[in-house]
Order: structure tokens, then C-alpha cells, then sequence
């Protein structure tokens, strides 16, 4: 007798994995903030308190790479097995399917950048500032895309999700079409194009500008 | 005693969090937000969220068939009326139909019926047919209605049907009831030459579009198609044209609802006669409902894809100059400090 796996079963399966491990991520990076911060506005001042925080932000680093990683593996096989239970002809008519493809990629993106600053900088990261602000914004920015893909997956299969609330508060329709039309579309390629690669030609330039407007009153 | 301090506290801290974020997940479990319309057996499968005599309901669940006794092959009507005076949050009411209540094999196909179409408009020719279904309930104390278009089994002789209720409470407790009556059902052979009906009911049509009915029918000399608008009191008919012939001397039967300008819901049932020496005989289907909905907008895939990849392009970019300007920043922080 043959036993067959059921895929829902294997896509709930890998849809926790991504959410709970891209969820341990995200409060990780909440702790090196808040140890930051701290550390920023109060010293070492705190006791146990201010301790604790530190040794949980050492911790967390090691854990953001980890779980990240893991998510985003997670986040990929949930794709899979998500493609694999509903037809690409049915993926591609609904208006709500597309909603998820679409921010799940985006989630994948950012998580996968923020993945690559850390594994690149790794401790050093999180003493520059700049550098904390930008894997702060890329992985809070892949959390919210991988909640929004987690609710729009709610809603496909039929439950009510505990977003909803704040979906109705925005007006967001996770059912209509998130689509921007082709007229919009096409302008928007010329405009991301040419201030993209002039931003990057000239970050240097507009940097030292920059600083140098910042100084010159002192001189 | 002081590193074991610093040790022990940090620990503590984090089973706390990791306490606080499981408890929090647990508000979730429980399957609020119901369970989905689905293929289940007596007790959803073994799950304990709605067993146990604490958290029997006291609902009201009122049965009613459209007739005792059915032909092999033919359709039955079951109706559900369901009175809940404790909803949960969602209000949701599932109710399932079941052939037996022992936990295993007590769907209705084990015993050889058929559903061909569930409260919710699930058809069995797109596999949407359940059991189990569930419907938001209007409010406490409202009576919620669920029928279910059943074909009979081709085995003839007397069958029962059970029904149970799932539902929550205003504290969340997940509440139960069965129905305490009999459901029996005889089913009788089917008389040599009495019309046999094969249909697999619309599940949607689209407004301004006719919808197409089809049977395949075996033994009838005409067939016709009654419709009406729900809620009106009179049907409409028309005589379906054979398409094709089938084996068994069999046809295939077509027919169409007309189109209508606006979203609606359009019942139907079909009806088909053979006539013979002494009268003709006679079968009809149960009373089908299909919702006619607007056309669904078919999303611009080119538009959606160009839409990703400038996005994408939109986030590799920041990436690239945030981090060209976070570099830039430390080798000057780098080169003050010498």
C-alpha cells in the first residue's frame, strides 16, 4: 500500500518554518536595537537590566544570520511547495495569488540582502550606524512583506487573519489586483534606471558634498 | 556566585520571552477562525477542540428531507436549519453531514451517495462538494440554513444520515451538538426504463454571460430545464437539446440560463420524462443554486513581472548606495581616528 504526503501538509510545514524563524530574526534585531539605544542614551547604566541586554544582543547576532538564513530557505520552499498545490493557470488569473507571489519576493529580497551585510560585516556591522540603519530597515522591511505574504496566505485558505484589522484600518483589499498600470509602469523604468545609476555614479561625490556643506561653518 | 549570576540571569530572561511569545501564539491555537468547508469524519478527524460532554452547545439542529424514500441514482434534498445562542467571535457554524459516527469512514461516500452540491454552492464536478461546511451565522439565536443535493447510492436499501454541529462561544470554548433524531432514507431499485440522470451542477456563472447546463441522461425521450430567480415563486422552462449520444442509449443533454445584467443567484433543477405505454416516467434532479457573479478581472502578468523587477531594481539600488555610503562613512571615522 502506497502512502502519499499530503503537499498541504508540507507547505503548512515549511510556512512555519519561515515564520518562525524569519519572526526569531526580526526580534533579534529588535534586541541589538534596543541594546544600541541604550547603550547610546544610557551608558551602562541599568544593572541586571542593562546586562541581561547585553549578553542577549551578543547572542543575537550569531541568531539573525542563522534564523534569516533559515527563513529565507524556508520562505523559498514554502514557494515551492505552495506552487506545487495550487496550478500556475490559477496562480496567474487571481488577482490575491499574484498579491503573495509578489510580496514574498520582495520579502526574499530584503531578507537575503540584510543576510548578505551580516555574513559580509558580520559583529562590525552593528557598530556602524549607518550600516545598523539599513539592515534595521531591510530586515524590518522583509518581516513586514513576510507577515503580509503569512496573511495573504491566511486568507486564501479560507481564515480569517489576525491582520485584518489592519488591513480594513488602511483600506488595503488583499483580494483586488495590486497591479500598476502599464502607462505608469513604463515611466517608472526610465525614472528608477537613470536616478539609480546616477545615485550610484555620483554617491561618492554627493557624500563628500555633503560633508563638506556640514563642516564648512566651523571653519 | 557572581558569574554563575550573570549566566543564570540572562537565561532566565530568555525562557521568559520565549514564555510570553508561546503564550501569546496559544491565543491563536484552538482553530479560531474555523476549519474551512471540508471532506471530515465524525469529530473533524479526531481533533478534541469540540469533544467532550463540558462542551456540549445548546443549540437547536432541525433536519428535514424532501422526501423518505428516493430511487437509486436520484437526487435527494437534505436541509439543516441551525439556532445558536452561543457564537464565538467569528460567529462561524460548521455543520457536517455524515453516513455513520464512529471517527473513521463516515462520509457520506462511504455508504455510496453522492454529493452534488454542499450549502456553499461546492460542486462535485470541481471537487468543492464537502461534508463539513461552514457559514457565518448572522447572529445569536438566528436560525442559519445548510442543504446539501445529495445523489443516492445505486445500492438499494435503508440508509441513515447524521448530522453535527461545531461552534464557538463568546469565551471561545469550542461547542458541539449532534442531531438526536433519525435521519432515514430508503433507497429503492430503480424501475426498468425510468430516466437516469448524470448531472454535475454549475458551480458560478457570469453576468451578461448565459450559463451552461449539462446532463447526460440515459432512458429519456425529452429533457427540460426549470429555472428561476432565488426568491421568485414561479420556474421558467425550456427543453434541453441532446448533444450527443452517450453509451447505455444514452444522451448528452444541453441547456442554458439566460444571461442576467447583474450579480444574482439562479436555481435550477431539470426534469426528465420517457414515454411509454400507460404514462410516461419521470426523473428530476434536486433544486441546484448558481451564483452569478461579475467576470473576474484577469490580472496583466507583463505589467505584474516589469513591476517586480523595477521594485527589485528599486532595492538593489538602495542596497548598493547604502552601503557604498555606510563604507565610505567608517573609512573616515577609520581615518580621523588615525
Amino acid at each position: 500500500m502506497t502512502e502519499t504526503v499530503d503537499l498541504i501538509a508540507v507547505h503548512s510545514v515549511t510556512v512555519e518554518l519561515h515564520g518562525g524563524m524569519l519572526t526569531l530574526a526580526a526580534v533579534c534585531i529588535g534586541i541589538k536595537v534596543l541594546d544600541i539605544l541604550w547603550g547610546r542614551f544610557l551608558g551602562d547604566r541599568g544593572g541586571i537590566l542593562r546586562r541581561t541586554l547585553k549578553k542577549a544582543s551578543e547572542y543575537s547576532t550569531p541568531t539573525i544570520l542563522l534564523s534569516a538564513f533559515g527563513g529565507v530557505v524556508g520562505l523559498a520552499l514554502s514557494g515551492i511547495t505552495g506552487s506545487s498545490i495550487i496550478p500556475f493557470e490559477t496562480i496567474s488569473s487571481s488577482p490575491i495569488a499574484l498579491n503573495k507571489v509578489m510580496v514574498s519576493i520582495f520579502a526574499t529580497e530584503f531578507w537575503s540582502i540584510m543576510i548578505a551585510m551580516n555574513m559580509v560585516f558580520q559583529e562590525s556591522a552593528w557598530k556602524n550606524r549607518q550600516m545598523t540603519a539599513l539592515m534595521v530597515l531591510f530586515g524590518g522591511l522583509g518581516y513586514f512583506f513576510s507577515i503580509t505574504g503569512g496573511s495573504i496566505g491566511g486568507t486564501m485558505a479560507g481564515k480569517e487573519s489576525i491582520m485584518e484589522p489592519f488591513w480594513q484600518f488602511l483600506g488595503v483589499d488583499l483580494h483586488s489586483s495590486w497591479i500598476l498600470s502599464s502607462d505608469v509602469v513604463l515611466v517608472l523604468i526610465g525614472v528608477v534606471n537613470v536616478v539609480g545609476i546616477l545615485l550610484i555614479v555620483f554617491s561618492n561625490r554627493i557624500l563628500e558634498s555633503v560633508t563638506s556643506s556640514r563642516k564648512a561653518p566651523n571653519k | 556566585m557572581n558569574d554563575k549570576f550573570r549566566t543564570i540571569v540572562p537565561l532566565i530572561s530568555c525562557l521568559l520571552l520565549l514564555l510570553v511569545l508561546l503564550s501569546a501564539a496559544s491565543t491563536l491555537m484552538g482553530y479560531s477562525g474555523g476549519w474551512r468547508d471540508d471532506d471530515e469524519d465524525y469529530n473533524c478527524g479526531g481533533t478534541s477542540c469540540h469533544s467532550g460532554a463540558a462542551n456540549h452547545g445548546a443549540g437547536t439542529i432541525e433536519v428535514s428531507l424532501d422526501k423518505t424514500s428516493v430511487l437509486s441514482g436520484q437526487s435527494l434534498t437534505i436541509a439543516v436549519n441551525v439556532t445558536e445562542t452561543q457564537l464565538g467571535g467569528d460567529s462561524l457554524i460548521g455543520v457536517f453531514l455524515l453516513s455513520s459516527q464512529t471517527g473513521s469512514n463516515d462520509h457520506p461516500s462511504n455508504q455510496g451517495w453522492t454529493i452534488a452540491q454542499d450549502p456553499n454552492g461546492g460542486t462535485v464536478g470541481d471537487g468543492s462538494a464537502k461534508n463539513y461546511v461552514e457559514k457565518v451565522s448572522p447572529g445569536s439565536g438566528v436560525s442559519v440554513s445548510f442543504k446539501w443535493n445529495l445523489e443516492a447510492p445505486p445500492t438499494p436499501g435503508d440508509y441513515d444520515l447524521f448530522v453535527r454541529v461545531h461552534h464557538g462561544s463568546v469565551a471561545r470554548n469550542a461547542l458541539w451538538e449532534d442531531y438526536e433524531g433519525t435521519i432515514s432514507v430508503e433507497v429503492t431499485p430503480l424501475p426498468s426504463g425510468t430516466p437516469e440522470i448524470h448531472h454535475e451542477p454549475a458551480s458560478v456563472g457570469y453576468v451578461e454571460e448565459a450559463t451552461t447546463v449539462t446532463a447526460d441522461v440515459v432512458n429519456a425521450t425529452k429533457v427540460f430545464l426549470y429555472w428561476r430567480l432565488a426568491g421568485e415563486s414561479q420556474f421558467n422552462s425550456s427543453e434541453m437539446l441532446n448533444t450527443s449520444v452517450l453509451s447505455d442509449a444514452g444522451w448528452a443533454f444541453e441547456g442554458s440560463l439566460p444571461p442576467r445584467g447583474v450579480a444574482v443567484q439562479i436555481e435550477y433543477y431539470i426534469v426528465a420524462t420517457h414515454e411509454i405505454d400507460g404514462g410516461p416516467l419521470v426523473a428530476d434532479t434536486a433544486i441546484f443554486t448558481v451564483s452569478i457573479e461579475p467576470r473576474p478581472e484577469i490580472p496583466n502578468l507583463t505589467a505584474w513581472t516589469i513591476q517586480i523587477v523595477i521594485i527589485t531594481e528599486v532595492v538593489v539600488f538602495a542596497a548598493i548606495i547604502g552601503w557604498r555610503i555606510s563604507k565610505s562613512r567608517a573609512k573616515k571615522e577609520g581615518d580621523r581616528n588615525g
